[in-house]
């Protein structure tokens, strides 16, 4: 859905960040919803109440459908959390426990 | 960044925090890890750095989850929560995109504007195929530019805005010329190179159709034509609107603007709100545009300093005389801005899910409300949970505004927002449980 302007000198450093175990290369610093919406299927979750899938909307934590697990803790907003070299993160399913599928 | 500056420069200590990684707001989002494009930019940059040598205390990736009236604040960073209490509280807050509900809206390839440029600015992204834009307003048309300029592709762009503006604005066009001149012929500029892209003009009504991703986009016009469009990316904008959780978690006092169909804080000549220790500042105050954000966060700035006892009232206002003067001007290019392009209120059908969060829909809005005229947001919240879910209304408490007036056929000044209280954020147990006072 979006691609780098500059796919061969990604910013300031590259690092490597794993979405639901697939490796992906990240940008340092860039928000983890931007990776999201470079890495198909473009999702960030399922909703709580139909189990219909959401994607990033705002960008600036307003809208909270950009919601994943980051290094273990549920429902944090993508587009407000900064990658970080080796960061897990996972697309959530419907409303998850506070503790994740991966625990950090 | 202006305001702590100015504080700054009449001797008191000042602490900002920032929800984001970095100084520069929206506008001059990663200013520091991009090139400049443009006086503008430069101007920001310069800013930026001046900020970060004389701007005080800073505390990035902070959020502010609670605004008590006393003031006493409330931040999170890096997990813990802490407990502020100065004597005056400046918020600049900002504005956030207006929510432009249609049926579909929530499908993933849908987006705002705002958010796209957000990419384009901090993430140095674009779409990867040509995109359509739904809307009207300036900030349509900048990102047009923007992504044209990176190597983008605008396909087409659905235009909301109502007919017959232009000659509305005609009359307001010499007093507005002497601020936004150069805006004015920026944007003559661009329109010349948008001729390659189709624009559908006059349009009302917008549904969004896609299993589980957006597919298609089907629109109809003013004047009656109707067609569908394939895109798996549409970026919607329909102007920006002060974002006043904060205001409002705080107990002041708000007022609606009907030209520009959004709350507002009430504010002094100083930017002081209904509560004295509490400022605010920007397009959190009412939606004025970057430049005029830098002069109002030096107001309050002086404000707070009289107020302070730094300045002395003669002092004060001598010297909010000048940045009055450029205040004023702004004000008048804001007229002519909304008088080009005012909210679009497209149509909202039953089907259209005004609560994201808890999808809820329009339909099931206006039957809480029908026949129960009391009734206003926080009730239809009550009935039907719109506004219950984690966005807190930023999404849908202007809708509930709007359904409940068109409704009840009342001014939206009367049927009010949604009562918005702390946390403004997510806060687990554990980081509430780590306060710390810091004196």
């Amino acid at each position: 859905m979006f691609r780098k302007l500059d796919v061969s000198e990604l910013g300031k450093g590259t690092v490597s960040i794993t979405i639901d175990g697939l490796p992906v290369a990240a940008d340092k610093d860039e928000a983890v919803a931007a990776v999201l919406l470079r890495t198909p299927p473009f999702t960030a979750r399922t909703s709580p109440i139909s189990g219909a899938k959401r994607a990033p909307f705002c960008m600036m934590g307003a809208c909270f459908e950009c919601l994943v697990e980051v290094d273990g803790r549920t429902s944090m907003r993508g587009c407000m959390t900064p990658v970080r070299d080796g960061m897990v993160i996972h697309r959530q399913a419907g409303r998850p426990d506070p503790v994740g599928v991966s625990e950090a | 960044m202006s305001a702590a500056l100015e504080l700054r420069a009449h001797g008191l200590s000042v602490t900002v925090a920032d929800d984001q990684p970095a100084p520069g707001g929206r506008i001059f989002a990663g200013i520091e890890s991009r090139d400049t494009h443009g006086p503008e930019d430069q101007g920001g940059a310069a800013l930026v750095t001046r900020f970060r040598r004389e701007g005080g205390e800073y505390l990035p990736a902070t959020e502010a989850w609670g605004i008590e009236a006393a003031p006493r604040v409330f931040l999170t960073r890096n997990g813990t929560a802490t407990l502020l209490e100065p004597r005056f509280v400046l918020l600049a807050t900002g504005a956030q995109e207006r929510p432009m509900p249609f049926p579909g809206w929530q499908l993933p390839g849908v987006m705002t504007v705002g958010a796209a440029q957000i990419v384009l600015k901090t993430a140095k992204q674009i779409p990867d195929r040509p995109v359509w834009l739904a809307g009207s307003g300036p900030l349509l048309l900048l990102y047009a530019r923007q992504l044209i300029r990176a190597g983008g592709t605008v396909a087409g762009i659905l235009d909301t805005t109502p007919p017959g503006r232009v000659g509305a604005a005609i009359g307001l066009i010499p007093g507005a010329l002497h601020y936004g001149w150069r805006d004015l012929l920026r944007g003559l500029g661009w329109l010349a190179k948008m001729r390659g892209i189709k624009v559908i003009r006059d349009v009302r009504s917008l549904e969004a159709r896609g299993n589980g991703a957006l597919s298609t986009v089907r629109y109809a016009t003013r004047d009656g034509a109707s067609g569908e469009i394939e895109t798996s990316l549409l970026l919607i904008h329909d102007g920006v609107v002060p974002a006043v959780h904060a205001t409002m978690a705080a107990e002041c006092r708000h007022r609606w603007n009907p030209a520009q169909r959004s709350f507002e804080p009430v504010l002094d000549e100083f930017r002081a709100s209904s509560n004295p220790a509490i400022y605010v500042a920007g397009d959190a105050a009412s939606i004025a545009g970057a430049r005029a954000a830098i002069f109002s966060g030096r107001l309050a700035a002086i404000g707070i300093a009289r107020a302070a006892g730094k300045l002395t009232t003669e002092q004060a206002y001598a010297a909010a005389r000048p940045i009055r003067a450029k205040l004023a001007s702004a004000a008048g290019f804001r007229v002519l801005i909304d008088t080009l392009y005012p909210p679009a209120e497209l149509a909202i059908p039953d089907t259209t899910m005004v609560c994201r969060c808890e999808e809820i829909t329009a339909g099931q809005v206006r039957a809480a409300l029908k026949n129960r005229r009391q009734l206003g947001p926080d009730g239809v919240k009550m009935e039907t949970r719109a506004g219950m879910g984690p966005c807190q209304g930023r999404q849908c408490g202007l809708s509930l505004t709007r359904l409940a007036a068109e409704l009840h056929a009342m001014d939206p000044e009367d049927v009010g927002f949604l009562r918005i209280r702390s946390p403004l954020k997510p806060l687990t147990l554990g980081e509430l449980a780590s306060l710390e006072t810091a004196s």
